[in-house]
């Protein structure tokens, strides 16, 4: 083997050397999973009332009251934003997928704590409704919600709430979030919230 | 040449080794071996209206679920437990399911209410999951992916019936007993009627007009007369503790606990609540139970991981903290049987499904309750009840297990 033929055979094994790496390289790597398969259109999501400001709520409380004849030392030992119960809160949406469920949940405001969340969370479920064959939505937001996560009320161990420890989300602007039951499937839209009265 | 030859054959053996190696371990310088593990997603509800009868149920599946961690899993399979607080609330209940269904095999959603139940149904069915749930009759008369965990209502109150029967007669008096019922105005409080009526036809007693109250009554004095004149000797009470505590506080009141007897359901008053509030009024209550219940329930070796957990002392403990250990002790049977059937790298929210109901007959929660009933088509996990009474403030037993007899079976569903 004279001295050109041994360079030739260390440039040889270098370029296999090389291949094999890059060749195991392309073997061993790991394996990216299959594409998922596109996510379904999203619809409209619409909330009603839009906007609930203090005064709102202050009226729907004094309805409450009428309602329920409560007598004026109970009335008195609730906040008014109670009233939000009276308050009828309706999600509505078309273009989603037919005969398929719509979960409703509510973003939380940094900083605001809401009982039952758990850490890392930063929404919650408030209603859901099942989409009719032309794919539209129409969900209630039930009055369990209303107590748990936008009063963020207590429950006394009678099954029945504390309505006088209500304690309020802050008002501000809210982000809804409306998913199908794939989650990728989402739209937003704001809900603006005055349950406490305005700052002044 | 020498020194070239060395440089040829080092530079030979070194490509060798590149290529043969990585070749012969198959590709896989893994860092480390992941661990075995499921999943089991308790949707509880931890602040809310029935935050009473589950914060002790999710204490006892935590702490049952912890040991069973520490003594190395399920056949060196580990549980992640998750607890979620839905506060009672059926659209946070389905919210919290879409979010953690991808959680590494989720094998068990435990769902706190009957309307929750119903609601996750279609989910369930979907991702081919198992669900475990209030022991509603519908869930059994329609057999679906949700497991009961227990006898249905009707049946434990067909239980009562049975047993009402009987002291009737073992007082010496002629005819048949007139019965009321009393429960909330919900689902819940008609439940044990579905079924449980036409057994109390069946035996030829005389169930009065039902009466139901909004949850949250904090007076029953309207409902109590009512029944006391239309002639009751035994009266049912549905709801959970403490509410049967406050219509037989109340019953107390008007002097009716002398003449009528009074019974309640698997979440009647217990011992750490309502029989502490309210001893002398409660006293004499009988009470039917899927599961051990006062001191048989704190002298069971399982019942003992109150204390060992540090939850409090022994006179403490809630009666449901031994429901929330046999929630977890069907749980790991299920996961058992279907290591065993299928492996865990096949182990699925089918698998478990199919394992779940392969454990008849089995004594799966070691004497908490009666054995194991799941099968095909029977999503009862017992078929037993056992009858207790409150006596000088204990709950204490007054009849072995007996099988209960199945009044979802006479409902026209």
């Amino acid at each position: 083997m004279n001295r050109l033929s041994l360079r030739k055979a260390i440039v040889i094994t270098s370029l296999i050397m090389l291949a094999a790496i890059v060749l195991q390289g392309i073997a061993c790597a790991p394996k990216a999973p299959p594409p998922l398969p596109p996510a379904p259109p999203a619809g409209t999501i619409a909330v009603e009332p839009p906007k609930i400001d203090y005064a709102k709520v202050e009226e729907m409380f004094n309805l409450f009251v009428t309602v329920r004849k409560l007598p004026p030392a109970a009335a008195a030992a609730m906040p008014p934003c109670v009233g939000i119960l009276a308050l009828p809160i309706t999600f509505t949406g078309e273009g989603w997928p037919a005969d398929s469920w719509v979960f409703i949940e509510l973003v939380v405001l940094p900083g605001v704590e809401i009982p039952g969340l758990e850490p890392g969370a930063d929404s919650v479920g408030i209603a859901m409704g099942k989409t009719d064959s032309e794919g539209r939505l129409e969900a209630l937001m039930e009055t369990t919600a209303k107590l748990n996560f936008l009063l963020r009320g207590a429950w006394t161990p009678y099954f029945t709430p504390d309505l006088t420890k209500a304690d309020p989300l802050p008002a501000g602007t809210y982000t809804i979030k409306a998913f199908g039951t794939d989650r990728r499937t989402v739209t937003t839209i704001t809900w603006e919230l005055g349950l406490v009265p305005p700052a002044k | 040449m020498r020194k070239s030859l060395v440089v040829l054959s080092g530079a030979i053996l070194l490509s060798l080794i590149v290529t043969v190696i990585p070749l012969a371990t198959g590709c896989t310088p893994k860092a480390a071996v992941e661990e075995k593990y499921v999943t089991h997603l308790n949707l509880a509800d931890l602040t809310g209206p029935t935050a009473a009868v589950h914060v002790p149920v999710d204490k006892g599946a935590s702490a049952y679920l912890k040991g069973l961690n520490e003594k190395g899993g399920i056949d060196g399979v580990k549980v992640k437990y998750i607890v979620v607080d839905t506060r009672y609330d059926t659209a946070r209940t389905v919210a919290a399911y879409q979010r953690y269904r991808t959680e590494h095999k989720v094998l068990f959603v435990q769902a706190p209410s009957t309307a929750g139940v119903k609601a996750l149904a279609p989910f369930l069915q979907e991702d081919k999951g198992v669900g475990y749930g209030p022991p509603d009759g519908e869930l059994q008369a329609f057999p679906g992916r949700y497991f009961l965990m227990g006898p249905s209502y009707q049946d434990g109150f067909a239980a009562l019936l049975d047993w009402i029967v009987a002291d009737w007669k073992a007082k010496g008096k002629t005819g048949m007993p007139k019965v009321g019922h009393m429960g909330w105005d919900n689902p819940y409080g008609r439940e044990p009627l579905r079924g449980g009526k036409e057994y109390a036809e069946k035996l030829g007693l005389t169930l009065l007009p039902p009466e139901f109250f909004p949850a949250g009554s904090l007076k029953h004095d309207v409902y109590l007369t009512r029944l006391a004149n239309a002639g009751a000797n035994y009266i049912h009470v549905g709801g959970v503790d403490q509410t049967p505590t406050n219509v037989i506080r109340d019953a107390q009141a008007l002097g009716l606990t002398k003449s009528i007897q009074f019974a309640a359901d698997f979440w009647g008053p217990s011992e750490a609540f309502g029989v502490k509030a309210y001893p002398e009024a409660l006293e004499g209550t009988v009470i039917y139970s899927y599961y051990l219940r006062g001191e048989e329930a704190r002298n069971h070796p399982l019942g003992k991981l109150w204390v060992e957990y540090g939850y409090g002392s022994p006179a403490d403990m809630p009666d449901p903290f031994v429901l929330g250990i046999t929630q977890a002790l069907g749980f790991e049977a299920g996961v058992r049987r279907a290591l065993q059937d299928v492996g865990y790298e096949k182990l699925d929210g089918e698998a478990m499904f199919q394992a779940m109901q392969k454990l008849t007959g089995m004594d799966i929660n070691k004497g908490l309750t009666g054995s194991c009933a799941w099968a095909e088509g029977e999503r009862r996990a017992s078929r037993f009840v056992k009858l207790y009474q409150i006596k000088s403030g204990k709950v204490v037993p007054i009849t072995d297990w007996a099988k209960a007899p199945d009044a979802v079976a006479l409902y026209k569903w």
